[in-house]
């Protein structure tokens, strides 16, 4: 006799995410920084945000994002912020 | 729908193993019938949904829940204690996605209060927290096989953790009598005559052994000394208590809340102490490693002879709070609907 398996594990379910279209980059753009929350992520973000201007020409508005804790997502409020305020967010692991 | 049609036992975990549905250890096959037969004596419904988590994007439901505790070994009377403790990590407040994915490498600690404890036949004495007692051992392993299979925090995978614990395999610790210490339950706010689960993100267990003194400040320095230096997340730290060590406190008087007041004096260290945790500064300015007295937790527990006792401390991540709390959630009842 067959013996039939209950499958245990939980897939996830699929999103309807899709990426957006590339927006244009320009002198009044403002940058989010999403800093996750572990040390030097900041340094980590400033830096690759240094390595932008150098490569555009010309300076970013900054707006950072400091998460709490790294193992928490990130709040309704941050997410509030970014979408509000920045053209395009940053986000990165420091440790 | 079964998932899969084995021909036999052996070949049925076998089968397990290759899914990568095991924890390194053969699991009892979850044959249709016998979760059918488990969520039959709860009258749940397999598709019925418990928790979400949704930074993973998935839904936990009965079905899953079963599966997992039946590969754990669990009885059929054991799935509203396995429940309750999925319904803790669920829980915002407990984060699971944090310390079951950390580098820090923390278990959920499934603290058993209550009846339960009795009539589940958990261990409260020799080796509560070893090998040898079934209902300890499923109830640890099932929870943190939900976590491997349900949550997705596969070791190697979403769970990075750098050495990790055996506690990942089963990580139980039922309160047992202490005499005239009020339980860790009631300090829980856990109504007296129901039973609940704790469960806690938390690092191995740390030894205390002291066999020599009959003072009980001597004891507490034990204590202290082994908090000090493995408690340097601040969060909550879990005392288990040994009956020759509870005798000497109880002989000098101390009661559960003098304890926790001595002890939290004792853990309160200069900053530069703990420099080499990359997490606190370099000067002298003290540092509370347990953020308040409430949360030195004490549990009496542990076998008849010798003076070792543990410390349990917190998943690194836990950060004053800040990463994970403590959840207790009751079995079968809401406490604190």
């Amino acid at each position: 006799m067959p013996i039939q398996l209950i499958d245990p594990t939980v897939a996830p379910e699929p999103d309807d995410y899709s990426l957006a279209s590339r927006l244009p980059i320009a002198a009044d753009s403002v940058v989010g920084l999403v800093i996750n929350g572990k040390p030097n992520a900041d340094a980590v973000l400033t830096g690759v945000a240094d390595r932008l201007e150098a490569r555009f020409g010309f300076a970013l508005e900054r707006v950072a994002a400091t998460k709490p804790n790294a193992s928490r997502v990130l709040g309704p409020d941050l997410v509030d912020l970014i979408a509000s305020r920045c053209n395009f967010a940053l986000v990165g692991v420091g440790d | 729908m079964p998932a899969h049609a084995s021909d036999d036992t052996l070949a049925a975990i076998e089968y397990a193993f290759a899914q990568g549905w095991s924890d390194g250890l053969p699991v009892v096959p979850p044959t249709a019938g016998r979760v059918e037969s488990m969520l039959g004596m709860w009258n749940c419904e397999a598709g019925e949904e418990i928790g979400r988590i949704p930074a993973r994007h998935r839904v936990i439901t009965m079905q899953q829940a079963a599966a997992n505790a039946i590969m754990a070994g669990c009885i059929d009377e054991m799935f509203p204690v396995v429940l309750a403790a999925i319904e803790a990590v669920l829980d915002e407040r407990f984060n699971v996605i944090g310390p079951t994915a950390s580098t820090g490498g923390a278990a959920p600690l499934v603290i058993v209060h209550g009846p339960i404890v009795e009539e589940l036949e958990f261990n409260t004495g020799a080796a509560i927290l070893g090998a040898g007692n079934r209902a300890n051992l499923t109830l640890g392993r099932a929870l943190n096989l939900v976590i491997r299979n349900a949550v997705g925090s596969v070791p190697g995978d979403l769970d990075q953790a750098t050495t990790g614990h055996p506690g990942r395999i089963a990580y139980c610790l039922p309160e047992g009598p202490a005499g005239d210490w009020p339980p860790l339950a009631a300090e829980l706010s856990v109504p007296a005559g129901v039973s609940a689960v704790t469960v806690y993100a938390a690092e191995a267990p740390h030894s205390v052994a002291e066999h020599a003194t009959e003072d009980a400040h001597q004891l507490l320095e034990a204590f202290a000394r082994v908090a000090r230096a493995t408690n340097y997340a601040g969060g909550v730290i879990v005392a288990v208590v040994c009956p020759e060590h509870r005798a000497v406190f109880q002989a000098a008087g101390w009661s559960k809340a003098d304890i926790r007041e001595t002890l939290f004096a004792a853990t309160t260290v200069p900053a530069r102490d703990l420099h080499h945790t990359g997490r606190h500064g370099s000067t002298g300015a003290e540092i509370d490693l347990v953020p308040s007295v409430d949360d030195i937790w004490i549990v009496a527990g542990g076998g008849p002879a010798g003076g070792h006792s543990a410390i349990i401390p917190p998943w690194l991540g836990s950060a004053r709070g800040t990463g994970s709390r403590p959840v207790t959630a009751g079995v079968g009842v809401c406490i604190d609907c």
